[in-house]
């Protein structure tokens, strides 16, 4: 049994006896010969050359010698001159085109072309309200970025979808030439007089039902409110969402007794303790991601240093799962008998009373001991629950907190109240209530609390006259509610594409995307934040607030009627041409006037604010975030009487867990490439949803990886999908993920059934709202196959030791094994003869980053967030499947785990295998391009395309790239992308329009003009790119750069304000937005700067292969420090090692050979 | 006995001469192919209005930064707003019958954003063209490729005039393409110069050049402190500028700021003005131009109230740094 490293179940099946002599092989049998030579000449037995006693000019002889020997042709000049020769045959073939300048009409006072305009905002894209920070170029918004002065988004932080948003806007899908009343099966245009007449006459009797989604911020209570008003008597309001709290609400009404929805601060934690996806579930945000990232981080210095620690109880492996201490597999029918079980422990230690309906319900249960949990190895006492127990206990007595958790979309309804009431009860003993775990008032958000069940039940008896939906759609999330939506009369819908609820619709109102709209939201009680446009309507479309008002107003309510003003002549629609449809023209309210008139009012009155309105509003517009302290009275734990505790049977065949997808959410942005095309953070397969089996199940169904199943759910049609056999999984538990598998999403949702590809939509599967914690189902093969398409088949370890992870524990007793950052004039010292004969000079800044993998939850923020700064093209499911992802900064997931080798074989062969590969631990590694000082890419480029700047950078100068791919070849990180396609050609045309070539040849061919309107609306996707980066064409290998374009900003800024730019003020895109600061980038010849502090403070700092390769990166990872008891391996010392052998004993063997 | 046939081109390769030439004439072609897909000097497509830059620069003398005024501010000099175009030519007409056609023209694409002249318009088709925003897009004629990193703003404040790389604009009536802008073009100018070299520059060692060095010492000894003093004259006069002669070459003492007339930034000559006219003590002086450095150019404000009229809401041109002589010439 021996510790290894894998990233997935194939590469488990490479022999590890046969690495080192690959290895071996890498350079080549002439190139080895040469150096064994030279060594033997010399009498060299080590590499250290400092012991042998060489002098650098002793170096310097050696390493010309070794040149001279070394045999072959001058490959380097022969490649010089065929190189050039394409070049210059390529670049002949190119006239100069025509480009075309548009200035400004009239440029606004301040602004100076070519600088950034940053608006603060806020965004709704991720499902919960995120403050945020527009970059805008010319007007158009090219980058999101977290508000710094928001106070849930940690100094600036980003998520992954709300950094994603960005291409919504910009979607060519949207609705763009104003609004549609249906004609038969169609759609026709009308205008929006007409469209508000229609409406208004339904609106004048019957009842009026408005469903939408989740709203927040006193502007959008107000206006509920205010239509409540409008048609008294008759007005109903409902919220509808894919994955509501309400079983998280209605444990909490039966335990303290009064309404309240919970958030959760894991930065007041010492331990947390899960029973659901904390981080991927669905229900939680940013906030929670930027808190579990505190929790986990290492706090103090060296040997002394600790973190928090996360036990995990789940049946599938997720995100949070990934990234827990300890992780316990349980039976997704048993998570709430855990969680009884722990709280009985909990209770006894700290004397409290269990609640007798617990105390009954445990007994018919049987108790812990039907749970058959697996033990903690080397833990004592060795049971997870009383392990558990005993930490909680011990967090309580020394005066700390915890956070109990459970929630998710899989653990949304009403039988899972049983967990959330545990959890509530746990966090109630352990005085984590107001601590960790903080309830809302109630009232100061609409959210799904089970009206909408009752509205659609309204309309399903053609109760219901009049149904406006706004911001939801359920025909998609609740197939079952199609059937009713089609009994009301008028069904209005306001979207911004004709989307499956619209579909069905009378009237489809286009709405504006977030960036265009104004709003505002209160994240959390008093955390007040405004949404202001960064962009005029890119299309004929109009807010949803505005809409409801002109039908209101149009249905005769005055509240909203307002004397109707000159229209402003000025924003024209691109596509129609038409002015834009102005409120107050037409003698309604203006939604913005609606939402600064609640801020100028309401809630500068609540803040206290001593400014005038005018000063007040620009001072909200320009922090964009504000806060008002809200007064909570702290709860009593009490559980009420009604409350029931019941465990389900034991089931007796597979269950299906339905779970939000950790990329695509509910599935509302199915349409987003860049989501698309992001790796699942747990199985890393892009482009598809797909379900996850365990490998005991997979291995007794004789089903592997990428084949396809039949999947049945009790009482409904078999869905055929495709099977990822998933590490981690219980056995009996199958995953489907929801979010995918939407018919009319767009034309990149669409690519899903593309090409024999499997529309999966987990909603269909089930009628009951909110979705139940899990189903009978079963699969049986289809014999069909269907390649996922996966960024993690490829570019295994090889053994090397390149993502280490070490236990708590353990390190405090080893010295650190890594020294951080050399200093750069060592040129020598790393042990190595280098071929580089100069050293690095760095004259001022040498850029370098700190990678935390030890807080990395995994959630791709940065990429999405590198893709939107440096115009990353999507490549598309099939170049996935080619291994030409684009991105040019990944997250590796590694599996670990002790492995019987005699046990390795196919998962579907070897028993043993399958077990092994159920209780596995992951780390996760986010590899960009590392900078080395010695790059292994930059000597082997014949036109010298790559190449090293003096502060640090590995530069690609794409002019000069020929498309070789040697420095591809030669990177040992493998974070090197070559354009096979003119990407940035077809990304920005029609997709799914053929083939990559057939695509390019019909853009080229139909949209060669530039700034024509027509052209817009088939490639607004142009107007999203970052001026600041060059498009890359075919042929060109790119990679990063450490977001070069802002580093040289503060160049011109230390210029002109004529001072340092100070540690901090400048970051990569990614380090910016990682909601966990897993990344950290700054300069390391500042000592006091950041990323070095951070990688010298833990002791835990190493680079990635600079032993081995002496390539001296200016990335430093911190090992992923696991806080659980060490395993007998590990306690044994022998691990840490993909081979198994001790990590610095197999990686000086590998210098001296 | 017949001989071995050998295949036609075989036997013209036998030819020495032959093939030589064939080479020749093969490189040579080659050559010029590739000298003119690289080199786009000269380039001066057709605009769609026909602004003259001689009449603007050369004969009425007005700065380059009047109208580029974002030159010196930051990377892109800009393509002037219409506002500014507008400001002016509502008021100022022509006697030259060919130079009113072009004014008519822009005044019609601001009003109706399109224009029809003798049935036709500039792309010779009868309906007008639609300039979105009702301004003129022009043809665009410098072009760096996308991934150089040029900022017009540290050029400017160096003191390196327009001329120097855009050639004597003030005599073209088309605007053309003067410098070839390769990399070559900016490392002659920066050999010569040293001023981006680097702190371990040594002119006699082309290999210790270094482009965009990060010492910030170096940096900040070459920086232009005070630009009052440093800033050099623009050559403006027709008469005097032959192409080859670089403004750079001969390089300008700097004028007091009193003989200033032409090429002074207008800020900078308000400040002065301003910080003139009244006695301050010197410090107070110094850190109150530092101060004001960072306003707006110009403001409605800062022009006599007879002026006001001139620049209404819908044209005004703030952002332009109006001089009085721009007008009163």
């Amino acid at each position: 049994m021996t510790k290894t490293y894998w990233k997935n179940a194939a590469e488990l099946l490479v022999d590890p006896a046969a690495a080192p002599a690959r290895r071996a092989d890498e350079f080549g049998s002439d190139v080895s010969l040469a150096i064994s030579e030279l060594r033997t000449k010399h009498g060299l037995t080590n590499v250290s050359c400092e012991s042998e006693g060489n002098t650098p000019a002793e170096l310097d002889r050696m390493r010309a010698e070794l040149h001279e020997a070394l045999p072959g042709v001058n490959r380097r000049g022969f490649l010089r001159l065929t190189g050039a020769a394409a070049v210059f045959t390529l670049a002949a073939c190119g006239k100069k085109k025509p480009d075309t300048f548009v200035p400004w009409a009239e440029q606004p006072e301040g602004t100076t072309i070519g600088n950034a305009v940053y608006y603060s905002s806020t965004l709704r894209d991720s499902g919960q309200p995120v403050g945020v920070m527009v970059k805008t170029y010319d007007g158009r918004p090219i980058k999101i970025e977290g508000n710094p002065d928001h106070p849930l988004t940690g100094g600036g932080r980003c998520d992954t979808q709300t950094q994603a948003a960005l291409l919504n806007l910009y979607d060519p899908d949207r609705l763009q030439d104003g609004p549609r009343s249906r004609a038969g099966d169609d759609f026709k245009s009308i205008t929006w007089d007409d469209l508000d007449a229609a409406v208004g006459s339904a609106l004048k009797q019957g009842t009026v039902a408005l469903l939408t989604g989740p709203l927040d911020g006193p502007s959008h209570l107000a206006l509920v409110a205010d239509l409540t008003k409008a048609f008294p008597g008759r007005f109903v309001h409902a919220v509808h969402q894919a994955y509501p709290r309400a079983g998280e609400a209605a444990a909490r009404t039966l335990s303290f007794g009064e309404a309240g929805l919970p958030s959760y601060r894991p930065e007041s934690a010492d331990l947390m303790v899960s029973f659901g996806d904390f981080l991927g579930g669905g229900t939680t945000g940013l906030a929670e991601q930027i808190g579990f990232g505190d929790l986990r981080r290492l706090k103090g210095a060296a040997t002394d240093a600790t973190s928090g620690q996360v036990i995990v109880f789940e049946p599938t492996l997720s995100q949070t799962g990934a990234c827990s201490d300890v992780r316990v597999r349980v039976a997704p029918d048993q998570l709430a008998l855990a969680a009884w079980s722990l709280a009985e422990l909990v209770a006894r230690d700290v004397g409290a009373t269990l609640p007798s309906q617990a105390v009954k319900a445990l007994a018919n249960a049987g108790g812990a001991a039907q749970l058959g949990l697996k033990p903690i190895a080397n833990a004592d006492p060795a049971s997870p629950l009383e392990y558990a127990a005993m930490r909680l206990v011990a967090a309580k007595n020394a005066g700390r907190h915890s956070l109990i958790y459970s929630g998710g979309a899989s653990q949304c309804g009403a039988d899972s109240v049983s967990l959330h009431l545990a959890t509530a009860f746990l966090n109630a003993i352990l005085g984590n209530d107001g601590v960790t775990v903080i309830a809302s008032p109630a009232g100061r958000a609409l959210v799904d609390n089970g009206e909408a069940q009752a509205l659609i039940e309204r309309c399903a008896q053609g109760a219901v006259d009049t149904l406006i939906i706004s911001g939801a759609n359920p025909a998609y999330t609740w197939p079952a509610s199609v059937a009713a939506l089609k009994q009301v009369k008028t069904l209005v819908v306001l979207a911004d594409r004709i989307d499956e609820t619209a579909h069905l619709a009378h009237f489809v109102v286009p709405t504006l995307h977030g960036l265009e709209s104004w709003g505002d939201a209160e994240a959390r009680p008093g955390i007040y934040s405004l949404q202001q446009p960064c962009i005029p309507p890119l299309w004929d479309c109009r807010a949803a607030e505005e809409s409801l008002m002109a039908f209101a107003v149009a249905a005769g309510a005055d509240a909203f009627r307002v004397e109707a003003t000159k229209p402003v002549a000025s924003w024209v629609s691109v596509v129609s041409r038409r002015p834009l449809w102005q409120a107050t023209a037409h003698g309604v309210r203006s939604w913005r006037d609606h939402v600064r008139t609640q801020w100028t009012g309401a809630v500068r009155k609540a803040a206290g604010a001593v400014a005038d309105e005018r000063a007040f509003w620009n001072a909200a517009l320009a922090k964009g975030a504000l806060v008002v302290p809200v007064q909570t009275k702290p709860a009593n734990y009490s559980l009420s009487s009604q409350a029931q505790i019941s465990f389900p049977a034991p089931a007796s065949g597979p269950r299906l867990i339905l779970s939000a997808s950790r990329t695509m959410r509910d599935g509302a942005w199915l349409n987003n490439a860049w989501l698309q095309e992001l790796p699942d953070p747990v199985s890393k397969i892009t482009w598809d949803g797909y379900l996850a089996i365990s490998p005991v199940d997979a291995h007794a169904a004789g089903i592997v990886s990428d084949d396809v199943v039949s999947l049945t759910v009790n009482g409904k049609p078999a869905i055929d999908v495709p099977v990822r056999v998933q590490e981690g999984n219980h056995p009996g538990t199958m995953e489907l993920f929801l979010g995918w598998g939407r018919a009319r999403a767009g034309r990149v949702a669409d690519l899903t059934a593309e090409n024999g590809g499997y529309r999966v939509n987990g909603f269909e599967l089930v009628d009951q709202r909110p979705l139940p914690a899990a189903l009978d189902a079963t699969i049986a093969k289809t014999g069909a196959r269907y390649q996922l398409a996966t960024t993690q088949g490829h570019d295994y370890m090889e053994g090397r030791p390149i993502a280490l992870d070490e236990v708590l524990d353990q390190r405090l007793t080893a010295a650190p094994e890594h020294a951080p950052w050399k200093n750069g004039t060592d040129g020598e010292a790393g042990g190595n003869i280098s071929m580089w004969g100069t050293h690095h000079v760095y004259p001022g800044h040498r850029w370098g980053m700190t990678v935390d993998m030890n807080t990395c939850i995994g959630c791709n923020a940065c990429v999405v967030a590198c893709n939107a700064e440096n115009n990353v093209p999507v490549v598309g499911r099939d170049e996935i499947r080619n291994s030409r992802e684009m991105h040019w900064i990944r997250i590796d997931r590694y599996f670990t785990g002790t492995f019987d080798r005699d046990a390795r074989g196919p998962v579907a062969v070897k028993a043993k295998t399958a077990e092994s590969l159920l209780d596995v631990e992951v780390v996760n590694q986010p590899v960009m391009c590392q900078q080395c000082e010695n790059a292994p890419c930059e000597p082997v480029c014949p036109a010298n395309a790559t190449m090293h700047n003096d502060e640090g950078i590995s530069l690609q100068i794409y002019n000069r790239c020929v498309g070789t791919r040697y420095c591809a070849n030669n990177c040992p990180y493998k974070v090197r992308r070559f354009n096979w396609y003119e990407y940035s050609k077809y990304r920005a045309g029609p997709i799914g329009s053929g083939s990559p070539v057939t695509r390019i040849v019909t853009n080229v061919t139909t949209s060669g003009a530039t700034s024509s309107q027509a052209e817009l609306a088939h490639m607004p996707l142009m107007l999203m790119l970052n001026p600041e980066v060059t498009v890359r064409s075919r042929g060109v290998m790119e990679k990063c750069n450490f977001c070069i374009q802002r580093t040289r900003t503060i160049r011109d800024r230390e210029k002109s304000e004529n001072r340092r730019i100070p540690d901090g003020e400048v970051k990569t895109a990614c380090a910016q937005t990682c909601p966990t600061r897993a990344l950290v980038f700054g300069d390391l010849s500042d000592p006091a700067s950041e990323v070095v502090t951070t990688a010298a403070r833990t002791g835990t700092a190493y680079r990635l292969l600079d032993k081995e390769l002496n390539t001296r990166p200016s990335v430093a990872y911190l090992k992923r420090v696991r806080n659980r008891p060490p395993t007998a391996d590990e306690a044994s010392g022998h691990a840490g090692s993909p081979d198994g052998a001790p990590a610095h004993q197999s990686a000086e063997k590998e210098n001296g050979g | 006995m017949s001989e071995p046939r050998i295949p036609v081109p075989l036997l013209l390769l036998k030819r020495f001469w032959l093939a030589l030439t064939i080479v020749l004439v093969v490189v040579g072609s080659l050559a010029y192919w590739v000298k003119n897909a690289f080199y786009d000097t000269g380039y001066a497509p057709e605009q769609p209005i026909a602004f003259y830059h001689k009449v603007h620069a050369g004969d009425l003398k007005i700065d380059c930064k009047y109208c580029h005024f974002n030159a010196d501010r930051g990377k892109h000099p800009g393509i002037p707003p219409m506002s500014v175009c507008i400001g002016c030519h509502k008021h100022v007409t022509t006697n030259n019958p060919e130079y009113q056609k072009e004014i008519d023209n822009l005044l019609k694409v601001a009003e109706t954003g399109s224009y029809v002249i003798d049935g036709v318009n500039y792309h010779g088709k009868p309906d007008g063209v639609v300039y979105d925003g009702g301004v003129v897009h022009w043809k665009r004629v410098h072009k760096l490729p996308d991934h150089v990193y040029f900022s017009h703003q540290w050029h400017v404040r160096a003191g390196v005039a327009c001329q120097t790389c855009h050639g004597p604009v003030e005599q073209m009536t088309v605007m053309r393409q003067f410098s070839d802008l390769t990399m070559k073009w900016c490392l002659d100018c920066h050999r010569k110069s040293n001023y981006v070299a680097g702190r371990a520059y040594d002119p006699s060692d082309p290999s210790t050049f270094t482009v965009g060095t990060a010492d910030r010492e170096t940096q900040r000894q070459r920086q232009e402190h005070d630009p009052l003093v440093t800033f050099a004259a623009r050559q403006v006069s027709a008469t005097n500028a032959p192409e080859a002669d670089h403004a750079h070459e001969k390089p300008a003492t700097p004028l007091p700021a009193a003989n200033t007339t032409t090429g002074e930034r207008a800020r900078d000559r308000h400040l002065e003005t301003v910080l003139d006219a009244q006695t301050i003590p010197p410090a107070l002086r110094a850190a109150m131009k530092a101060k004001l450095k960072d306003l707006p150019i110009w403001r409605l404000a800062d022009l006599p109230e007879t002026h006001r009229a001139y620049y209404t809401s819908e044209a005004s041109f703030q952002n332009a740094p109006t001089q009085c002589n721009t007008c009163h010439q």
